[in-house]
């Protein structure tokens, strides 16, 4: 079994609705994004295509992160899933540096304070590295990443890569993934063109 | 329901899931489970079972716990307690907050006339605004307004109900759609249930044309972008419709069956030729015609408009334009194309029965504020409510005259930042004599009042979600999963104010209210939330195409003859904006630019939710769209601050250098505060012919560097 997520960018407006999503489940602080929609622009006006690109942790086969930490805090379910153990991560930031995506932050704690209300309660400690879990409570309890089950034009899909739809559709629709040719093996596929 | 534990799910026990509707833009109301847990709101996602909204719903609804947990939250009634704009307040009981009110309105009706107070409604916070109208109305006051007003929805209104007796251009059809024209409009990050269903057609297969100076995000998925010059839209519109006639393209059966003056409208449209529409509009010719071509050739097709048509020189002949362009095409009243809103809910109701206009006599009718320059706003066609003219009463409080205006109650607005020239609302604000404000927070408008009401958001509400504009018909029940402190809707607080003023003709309580809005249907709100609180809608197509069409004809009105008569051009025709490198030379050397003000984004809507972090997170700043070659003729580079002036002021926002922009055209953002509010720049000294609208697009600006 390993998760996959994959991203059909002809379906993709850019509403940020799952970004929305994320951060408030997560309760990330000002600033963190465990997912966001960077827009390309290939051309110049008016043969321009513009495309907006969610950005999310890979989910890598072979995570660089996790070879450089010190303490273990980082480690790969056997479902496929990067996580992070925030009671062993010092927030030394190795991982931040190995990690050839730039999807891991370190949560300093210091542009929080302004932002908190009741309903936006710090949820990972401060000082430490944080990113995305891939949702792995509702993994676990056999739901979608919630990104995924946000995502009103059904440009996000999720699952097994071994039994699952999004096998088929990796294989028919040529789907590829950010940095083929190095050997982290993300889990994180895109369908359609960007130029 | 699937939704156990969905989100929040650290602890053990279980989330409830509440199904309701979100309403912080108020007209899409897209259906959301709201997740309960320990009390608390936990989370909140779209539903994918509701009718109309079909798991849309965007950042705002998501966020929307953070507004209902916002620690800067009016909680409850306060006075001012300092000067004017002091922001010293004390609080005071709604007993005295109402009191004090109503004895103000009452003395101020007594010495001067109803007339002399102000009913201003801002966006529709869940509550059906024409309770605010009826308020007016019955308290005897013309002068009832929006911030919207001649600037959202009345001018397309009135266009399209000239045309066709209806407004099929808000409803598009596009699931058996060949093709989709959007129209200054960009549904991802306004419209989420319309965009989801356009989305789905675009992806199925039908064809998709954009109009809009900026590459939006829906025209990023076009196969056909044309970037119009900002207010040049008429002239687009004439442009297609005369390539569709002269190449034969227009549906002859259609035009001969359901609309008159086609011939009339012919020659009008011929004096439009693809050369002149180029020049006027800056699309290139070949774009045109293929645009045109496209969306003749590709039936049935279907057209989505927004605030666009109600923000340039000549809104009227917009809405009348592209009306005309889907006629003739025969577009109108046939699955796929555009259909007729015909709604449960409010629309049971005849509108101008429950605003009590009959109440409102002769002589108050007379007196309404701009009614005289602005009949179309006001007076021929009530199918829209007639209301007073804001730039007009603005300049009634700042001169008393034609009458002083004494009393603002402004509800759900903010016209110190979202209605043009700032400068002047924010003097007219500052010196009225009684100032009123409710709203969710200490807005810019508020901080000015002398009493501020604590409004509560949907999640506290009970409630319609009923609009014609946006949801296909589907009636949906809002509920009530929260409250705070001493916040209360806005139907409350008008009936509890009608109570204290002793106004006949309104509810006991909200529930009466709702009672009666669902009495057509024979249910009460109890009874429709016990079951399951959805009363789905079929829309009746093509009735009118066996019926008639509800104008004097009984057809559609290519050439209307009620603008005739009116002293209006029967046929629509092109004026070029006010200001603009063409009508202003003058003007246009000093300010090289061609602006777009208004542009949007998905996590804002109007002024509001900039304090709302996660939202504020994803756009923390105003951008300014703007050209790499024009930026880079400039000294400007990308995420640099830069200044926009215009003749009457400027703005600061950040440099967004984007390539989806032409060189000449730069965007500015809407609904920013302080140095990066638009309408510091924009001009309401002159309006549009007969609708009073103050042109927002395709004024003329100056763009420089902050720093040297
Ligand atoms: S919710 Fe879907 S369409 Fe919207 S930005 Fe995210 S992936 Fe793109
Ligand atoms: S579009 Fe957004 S704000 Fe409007 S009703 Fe839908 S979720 Fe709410």
């Amino acid at each position: 079994m390993k998760h996959a997520v994959v991203v059909e960018l002809d379906k993709c407006v850019g509403c940020n609705a799952c970004t929305a999503a994320c951060k408030i489940k997560n309760k990330t602080p000002k600033d963190i994004f465990w997912r966001k929609i960077v827009e390309i622009e290939h051309g110049e006006f008016p043969d321009v295509k513009k495309t907006y690109f969610p950005l999310m942790c890979m989910h890598c086969e072979n995570p660089e992160c996790l070879k450089v930490c010190p303490t273990g805090a980082t480690y790969r379910t056997a479902d496929g899933i990067v996580l992070i153990d925030y009671d062993k991560c010092l927030g030394c930031k190795y991982c931040i540096v190995a990690c050839p995506y730039m999807e891991r932050f370190f949560n300093s704690g210091d542009d929080w304070s302004d932002w908190v209300s009741e309903g936006l309660k710090q949820a990972i400690p401060k000082g430490v590295v944080e990113k995305c879990d891939l949702c792995n409570d509702r993994v676990q309890d056999g739901q979608n990443p919630l990104c995924v089950d946000t995502c009103p034009y059904d440009a996000l899909h999720f699952g097994d890569m071994d039994d699952s739809p999004i096998k088929h559709l990796i294989q028919d629709k040529k789907a590829w993934t950010l940095k083929e040719d190095d050997s982290y093996k993300p889990s994180v596929y895109y369908i359609g063109e960007i130029e | 329901m699937m939704f156990q534990d969905a989100i929040g799910s650290e602890g053990e026990s279980p989330t409830k899931w509440v199904k309701t509707c979100c309403s912080i833009c108020g007209h899409n109301q897209c259906g959301v489970l709201v997740g309960i847990e320990g009390g608390k709101v936990t989370g909140i996602m779209a539903d994918k079972d509701d009718p109309m909204s079909e798991g849309s719903i965007c950042p705002k609804g998501i966020a929307s716990i953070q507004i209902l947990y916002h620690p800067q939250r009016i909680k409850y009634p306060m006075a001012r307690d300092g000067e004017r704009g002091s922001g010293k307040w004390k609080r005071i009981s709604w007993e005295e907050a109402l009191s004090t009110i109503a004895k103000k309105l009452n003395d101020i009706k007594s010495e001067s006339g109803p007339e002399a107070v102000v009913m201003a409604r801002g966006t529709n916070r869940g509550s059906w605004i024409r309770v605010f109208n009826r308020f007016a109305n019955a308290f005897g006051t013309p002068n009832w307004t929006e911030s919207g007003g001649a600037q959202c929805f009345t001018p397309r209104s009135i266009s399209q109900n000239l045309t066709f007796g209806g407004i099929a251009l808000e409803w598009p059809d596009p699931s058996k759609s060949s093709c989709l024209l959007v129209w200054g409009a960009n549904p991802p990050a306004t419209w989420p249930p319309k965009s989801k269903k356009l989305m789905s057609a675009k992806n199925g297969g039908a064809k998709l044309i954009v109009i809009d100076p900026v590459q939006s995000n829906i025209a990023s998925k076009a196969d056909v972008w044309l970037p119009v010059r900002p207010g040049t839209d008429v002239a687009l519109a004439l442009g297609m419709i005369n390539i569709i006639i002269n190449e034969g393209l227009y549906d002859q059966a259609y035009v001969n069956g359901y609309c008159t003056g086609f011939d009339e409208l012919k020659k009008r449209a011929s004096e439009y030729t693809p050369e002149k529409v180029s020049e006027i509009t800056w699309v290139p010719k070949d774009k045109l015609i293929q645009a045109a071509r496209m969306y003749a050739k590709n039936s049935p097709a279907a057209i989505a408009i927004s605030a666009t048509f109600d923000e340039i020189v000549d809104p009227i002949q917009l809405g009348r334009a592209v009306s005309i362009l889907a006629s003739i095409t025969g577009n109108v009243d046939v699955a796929g194309g555009n259909i007729f809103p015909e709604t449960a809910g409010q629309v049971f109701i005849d509108n101008n029965d429950f605003i009590l206009i009959e109440g409102l006599p002769a002589e108050m009718d007379r007196k309404r504020l701009g009614a005289d320059e602005y009949p179309l706003l006001s007076r021929y066609l009530k199918v829209n409510f007639p209301m007073a003219h804001y730039p007009t009463i603005l300049n009634a409080i700042l001169t008393g005259k034609p009458y002083p205006i004494r009393a603002m109650f402004i509800m759900g607005g903010n016209p110190a930042l979202s209605i043009a020239n700032s400068q002047m609302a924010v003097r007219a604000l500052k010196s009225v004599e009684f100032l009123v404000v409710t709203d969710l927070f200490i807005s810019k408008t508020a901080e000015l009042a002398d009493i501020i009401l604590p409004a509560s958001s949907w999640l506290e509400q009970d409630g319609l979600a009923d609009t014609a504009q946006a949801t296909y018909g589907h009636l949906r029940i809002r509920q009530k999963v929260a409250s705070v402190e001493e916040a209360h809707s806005d139907i409350w607080i008008m009936i509890e104010l009608a109570k204290k003023l002793g106004l006949p003709n309104f509810w006991n309580s909200e529930e009466d209210y709702l009672n009666y809005i669902l009495s057509p249907l024979g249910i009460t709100f109890e009874q429709l939330r016990s079951k399951g609180g959805v009363i789905r809608h079929n829309p009746d197509i093509g009735r009118r195409l066996k019926e008639g069409f509800n104008t004097p004809s009984k057809k559609i009105e290519l050439y209307s003859g009620r603008l005739k008569e009116w002293g209006y051009d029967p046929l629509p025709f092109y004026t070029e904006p006010f200001e603009s490198p063409y009508s202003t030379p003058d003007v246009f050397r000093e300010y090289p630019l061609v602006m777009t003000t208004g542009r949007r984004v998905s996590t804002f809507f109007h002024t509001g939710q900039r304090n709302i972090p996660t939202l504020r997170d994803i756009n923390p700043e105003p951008l300014l769209e703007i050209n790499p070659k024009t930026a880079s003729s400039l000294n400007i580079s990308n995420e640099e601050m830069v200044r926009v002036e215009t003749p009457r002021g400027s703005v600061i926002l950040k440099a967004k250098l984007t390539e989806g922009i032409d060189p000449r055209v730069v965007g500015v953002p809407h609904g920013w505060a302080d140095e990066a509010n638009d309408n510091l720049i924009t001009d309401n000294s002159k309006c549009a012919l007969g609708i009073g609208t103050t042109p927002l697009r395709g004024g003329l600006c100056r763009v420089m560097r902050l720093s040297n």
